[in-house]
């Protein structure tokens, strides 16, 4: 009996080291078969809903897939510019910041019935060189910090809609994970094999708050100084050049290494390469210079003041901007956004019925009775509004029908490429004046001094044009000046500018604006 | 006739056959998916402590259930000498402690007088442990009947232990049955719980048992199922190794001639300075184990109980078995991993490991981290119901016709959120020495 039952002992210790080796081997190879099945039945699941829930927006037609890729290959205009769309996170539950699945799917579904289309990156990158012609309505769609939920609720979606979209990841959480927030190894390897993604640098680290002083606070990685706290100070400069240097060739040996990517883009933490610094003003330069050695297109978060909304081909084309959506915005929202920043064509005219790509730089804009109101805000002494999608204009003759309501001087910008780059004619009390911003420094062109009546209707009227820019006030031509190529204003769009000394006093309201070609 | 008859005989056994088939699909699925849930714990979504409890738990449960899938009944082979073949016949006593126990007592004793066994072999001895109510005249009049009936009348109730030692001291039989008053052994398995101490390394034997009341309501209902557990699956795949450590109360026979020397040590047992009064069946196992005999559960010989019938008494029961439980485990653990270590440290040691962290564990799986780490406890309380099935399954391939096996879920869930954390309260109160069920 003995005997019986140490041969008793021996099956049962067996038997059970058998079970929890199986436990325990079996988990790690259940670990790929699960994700093997469940998402492919997941996504299967997911991707049917999608195809029901499109055609039920589908009014009338039969709305099967064939017809709605047929719809999207419909004869184009060539595109004058790209739009960049940012999104984080596709979520279930509302935060303020990223999108919900719902309002996600709508947003695409909306964009692909008027025919808009991804682009992947290597065509993005041909047509900001000039090598590539795309059709209008053509996008990249863009998602940062790598997160698990920009990749299972969207990738049903791409597949049924037929994009594709670029994934900008943070590798040092990637591929050292502490949680399931971030996507891992695995599921960047099975992205990139679906042909849907593309996946490219956030940063390694930067993605941190630092201490960017003694007392503690709290800065971006890309734009400050850090505090070293052992050392009792600031970074040095070369301090600050070495770790930015650093991040960059972390960021994109990791994505080699482990994914065997040659990555060539980067997007800036939190949008920051440097020009929202707290305490360092030369860190822009810095890291825009180590960027453009190690990458050949980086992206940054677009805002209203900046004007031009889309990305065109031209003399920056290192940094392109993104429109970062709003959860909140409609399909039918998010398209207006993208219409009013569209390229538009000459001749150009508009009544102010209804906002074609009016954007507030600064102070207060409103569409009012067929005008638009431009005025200064309570601390400020001025305004000014430009139209997007009016990046490529050149040879133009800017008029306009306007009344000076408050406030000392009103101008008519031309030649705006962006919120540094534009030149003005001024009409004021002292005369008219030709100015210029250049690389974000002002100065004079021309000046003629002599009172100006700026009460009741006026007619002013800028042309760029022929290499010269003139300045005129009714029927009166007031100045012409030539322009040097280094002025760099052979190009660019208009806006209106309101300005006196005094504060949230000038407005001017503008009753129409018409821009023709002058050959 | 005959023909009609084997051709549905044979129906029968197609159909158990395709029931145990589908039974054995089952138990491939769960485990299937408990390998996929630990998987999925292995990635992010639990802390480390708990993929690693819960890996712990789920092989030592699947221990229990292999250990009971290797227990087989079959004592003529295993646990006897080929050539005996004699009738092995000794006389055996029964001993019932009882207080106030009017209703059931008489029972009892007739159930043990319809023993398939010879009349003149059996003894019933009763201590009526200072009943207040007619106990003792119930017993006067059933003594007429039953010339074999002993009953020592005591006027003070002096506990249960001193009940049962009395009982062991007065008793003339070889061997001793000790059963609780309101349980009885059905009649016709009785010799089965006799046969195995014709070994003379078996030193106890505990039968199998079931709630008489289980139809009641869902509470006894659900102690049906763990009954099940507790019998079919913990005590069998213990008897494996011939080492069950407790002999429950309501029905077990000892050798007289191992008990008696022991039965002081028994008696005076204390823990923290006081006498321990409950657990004695888990104590008195515990010291036949030490002295070196083998003590073993056996599925033949059928018993039938009272469970309580309400949530508090219920309780009450839980808590008192808890703190046996622990007290015993203290005192097993000082000689068990020189006497046994194979035991101690495959099962003894790992059972006292699962048993207080799971408290914790609950806590930390259902509560601490969702609230601060944001992990859902879906995955574990599926882990716990997962296991509850894999149970289920072998409940109803071993025990087709019992119905209570859904109750194991409710056993499992409740388990989880109220019974784990009851360890606590029963070391809380451990100084309570009152009895407490009925």
């Amino acid at each position: 009996m003995r005997k019986h039952i140490a041969k008793t002992k021996m099956f049962f210790i067996s038997a059970v080291m058998g079970a929890a080796l199986m436990i325990v081997l079996g988990s790690l190879f259940a670990d790929d078969l699960y994700d093997l099945a469940a998402n492919n039945a997941v996504f299967t699941v997911k991707y049917y809903g999608s195809v029901t829930a499109f055609n039920k927006m589908e009014k009338g037609g039969k709305g099967s897939e064939d017809e709605l890729y047929q719809r999207a290959e419909m004869p184009e205009k060539t595109s004058g510019g790209i739009p960049v769309l940012l999104y984080h996170g596709v979520i279930k539950k509302p935060d303020g910041e990223n999108i919900l699945t719902e309002d996600f799917q709508e947003q695409m579904f909306a964009l692909k019935k008027v025919g808009w289309k991804t682009i992947k990156l290597e065509d993005y990158r041909a047509f900001l060189k000039g090598e590539k012609i795309l059709p209008e309505k053509s996008f990249l769609l863009t998602f940062d910090d790598g997160r698990v939920d920009s990749y299972y609720p969207v990738d049903h979606l791409l597949k049924l809609l037929d994009y594709t979209a670029v994934i900008f990841v943070i590798t040092e959480h990637s591929f050292h994970p502490k949680n399931s927030f971030y996507l891992t190894q695995k599921e960047m390897e099975r992205m990139i094999k679906s042909g849907r993604w593309e996946i490219e640098a956030h940063t390694s680290r930067g993605h941190d708050l630092y201490d960017i002083s003694s007392d503690g606070k709290q800065g971006h990685f890309y734009s400050n100084k850090l505090w070293i706290k052992e050392a009792d100070r600031l970074e040095t400069e070369e301090e600050f050049a070495g770790r930015i240097d650093k991040d960059f060739r972390e960021a994109k040996s990791q994505l080699k290494q482990r994914l065997g990517i040659d990555s060539r883009v980067f997007a800036y933490p939190f949008g920051d390469y440097g020009q929202t610094t707290e305490n360092f003003a030369g860190a822009e330069k810095i890291v825009l210079e180590k960027a453009k050695t190690l990458f050949d297109l980086s992206f940054y978060q677009f805002y209203e003041g900046e004007g031009q909304s889309y990305n065109y081909p031209g003399e920056n084309i290192f940094l392109s901007k993104r429109i970062s959506v709003r959860p909140e915005w409609t399909g039918d929202q998010l398209l207006e956004v993208l219409e009013r920043g569209m390229a538009k064509n000459l001749p150009y005219q508009t009544d102010f019925f209804r906002n074609d790509g009016w954007l507030l730089s600064w102070g207060r804009l409103s569409l009012e009775d067929n005008s638009l109101i431009l005025g200064a805000d309570i601390n400020d002494t001025g305004a000014v509004a430009t139209l997007d999608g009016t990046y490529l204009w050149n040879n133009y003759v800017f008029s306009s029908e306007v009344v000076l309501m408050d406030g000392e001087s009103f101008s008519l910008v031309v030649g705006y490429k962006n919120k540094d780059n534009y030149a003005f004619c001024s009409f004021g009390p002292f005369g008219a004046k030709l100015e210029q911003v250049l690389n974000g420094e002002r100065k004079i062109l021309a000046e003629r001094r002599g009172f100006l009546d700026l009460s009741g209707e006026l007619k002013p009227q800028v042309a760029l044009a022929g290499g010269a820019i003139s300045c005129s006030l009714g029927e009166k031509l007031l100045l012409i000046k030539t322009i040097e190529p280094e002025e760099n204003l052979g190009r660019g769009g208009i806006g209106f500018q309101t300005w006196d000394p005094e504060n949230n006093k000038s407005k001017l309201q503008v009753k129409n604006a018409l821009v023709e070609k002058i050959n | 006739m005959s023909k009609a008859t084997a051709i549905k005989k044979k129906d029968v056994t197609l159909d158990l056959f395709v029931f145990r088939i589908f039974l054995f699909i089952s138990a491939a699925f769960i485990f299937f998916f408990i390998v996929l849930l630990k998987s999925k714990s292995f990635g992010f979504s639990q802390t480390p402590d708990v993929v690693i409890y819960t890996v712990m738990v789920t092989t030592f449960e699947l221990s229990r259930v292999l250990g009971a899938i290797f227990y087989r009944n079959d004592v003529q082979n295993r646990i006897l000498s080929k050539d005996s073949r004699r009738k092995y016949e000794p006389k055996a006593s029964f001993v019932i402690p009882c207080k106030n126990e009017e209703k059931s007592i008489a029972k009892t004793i007739e159930k043990c007088f319809q023993a398939h066994y010879p009349r003149e072999k059996l003894e019933v001895i009763v201590i009526n442990d200072g009943s207040t109510d007619n106990t003792g005249k119930v017993l006067e009049s059933l003594k007429t009947k039953y010339p074999q009936l002993v009953v020592v009348d005591w006027e003070v109730n002096r506990g249960k232990r001193h009940g049962m030692a009395e009982g062991f001291r007065l008793a003339k039989g070889e061997i001793i049955v000790q059963l609780d008053s309101d349980s009885f052994i059905a009649p016709h398995t009785f010799p089965e719980i006799i046969k195995p101490f014709e070994n003379q390394d078996i030193g106890a034997v505990c039968a199998h048992a079931d709630p008489e009341n289980a139809e009641e309501n869902w509470i006894t209902k659900m102690q049906a199922a763990y009954y099940f557990m507790s019998f079919r699956i913990l005590k069998a795949a213990e008897s494996i190794f011939f080492s069950v450590f407790c002999c429950s109360g309501c029905s077990s026979a000892y050798r007289k001639n191992i008990v008696l020397p022991i039965l002081d040590d028994w008696l005076n047992e204390k823990f923290l300075g006081l006498p321990v009064t409950w657990g004695d069946d888990r104590a008195l196992t515990n010291w036949v184990i030490k002295k070196g005999y083998l003590t073993m559960y056996t599925d033949a010989a059928r018993a039938f109980t009272i469970c309580p019938n309400n949530l508090k008494q219920f309780l009450k029961q839980q808590v008192r078995w808890k703190k046996g439980w622990f007290v015993n485990s203290i005192f097993a653990s000082r000689f068990l991993w020189k006497k046994q270590p194979f035991i101690a440290f495959t099962y003894f040691f790992p059972l006292i490991a699962v048993t207080i962290s799971t408290p914790f564990m609950v806590t930390r799986a259902l509560i601490y981290n969702p609230l601060v780490k944001g992990f859902s406890p879906l995955f574990y309380i599926c882990g716990v119901f997962l296991m509850a099935g894999f149970i289920t399954v072998y409940y109803r391939w071993v025990s087709r016709k019992n119905k209570f096996w859904p109750y194991m879920f409710a056993w499992a869930g409740i388990n989880m959120i109220i019974l784990s954390f009851i360890l606590f309260y029963a070391l809380f109160t451990i100084q309570n020495r009152k009895w407490g069920t009925r």
